[in-house]
């Protein structure tokens, strides 16, 4: 395979990228990283409940998840659903160990925003604040459906794929999700 | 739940998804990333279980098999000269002193 400079890797797609890597091409891998690991980071953040530090290591544990099983990748997949399904589990595993994660975000509910809170240039608006709160008031199931849908733009049948539930279940779920936090909003406001 | 349904509600609730967008983009880009190198090989330790290994096998050499040995020549010898038949000389050193040194040229020698 040809070795491509940094621009022409800037250009390919996620699968081509992924072809490249599995090829041991480590700035394809680099392309792909600065690619996604700020979206992945975002994503981690709202999923557990604004942890940054745990979200750093497992933006650290999804690329590696990625470079070790480089060859598991089969052509003509989505690299984006196999990516959130990889990020998707981490979380999971993160649920499981739920008390901290849960005590966390009840006591960040009930204290207010100020530890919730990571990024001071949003802290004043509002607005985010009513939303962040009523995400993380989601029931975890609600609030994975809700966040892989409209926050990362997945369609309803990879969110589908990616949670092992069924593409009506998961519609069910945006559609209380939508309704809850509309509801928090409201009375937050 | 039917696709209308969905639809619906989401029209409904433009202004929300339209925020959430919006925060999701400030929050991704204000997200600080480390670097990530998984497939950079790691330096090996200069403790490596080959080492630990080697060391081990040496101090058993040094420590175990070579007195054991010496000390069998030692025995041998003292046990030849015992028996009347032998005597044991190493270039004028005492057999001990020889085996100290090193020296385990050993030269037996027919009796006086």
């Amino acid at each position: 395979m040809k070795r491509l400079t940094v621009d022409a890797m800037n250009r390919l797609s996620d699968e081509e990228l992924m072809r490249h890597i599995a090829n041991d091409r480590h700035a394809a891998f680099d392309t792909l990283y600065s690619r996604y690991a700020k979206r992945a980071g975002g994503f981690f953040l709202r999923m557990l409940a604004y942890d940054r530090e745990k979200a750093e290591d497992l933006v650290q544990e999804l690329f590696v998840r990625v470079w070790t099983n480089r060859n598991t990748f089969k052509a003509g997949r989505s690299f984006r659903t196999w990516l959130y399904a990889m990020a998707y589990n981490l979380c999971k595993n993160e649920y499981r160990q739920e008390t901290v994660h849960l005590a966390y975000s009840e006591e960040c509910l009930k204290r207010g925003e100020e530890t919730v809170e990571p990024f001071d240039k949003l802290e004043s608006d509002e607005r985010y604040r009513c939303l962040r709160r009523a995400i993380q008031a989601l029931p975890h199931e609600q609030r994975d459906a809700f966040l892989l849908h409209y926050d990362e733009e997945l369609t309803i049948a990879e969110v589908s794929r990616i949670t092992d539930t069924p593409e009506g279940t998961v519609k069910s779920r945006v559609y209380a999700a939508l309704d809850i936090i509309r509801k928090e909003m409201d009375k937050l406001k | 739940m039917n696709d209308n349904e969905l639809k619906r509600k989401e029209l409904e609730n433009t202004d929300i998804l339209e925020l959430l967008h919006e925060m999701r983009n400030k929050e991704n880009n204000s997200f600080a990333t480390r670097e990530c190198r998984p497939y950079a090989k790691r330096k090996r330790s200069l403790i490596s279980p080959y080492w630990l290994v080697a060391a081990s096998m040496i101090g058993f050499v040094v420590g175990i098999a070579v007195p054991k040995g010496m000390q069998d020549v030692h025995d041998d010898a003292l046990a030849q000269e015992r028996n009347g038949n032998c005597a044991v000389s190493i270039d004028g050193n005492s057999l001990g002193k020889s085996i100290a040194l090193g020296d385990v040229n050993l030269k037996l020698l027919r009796s006086r």
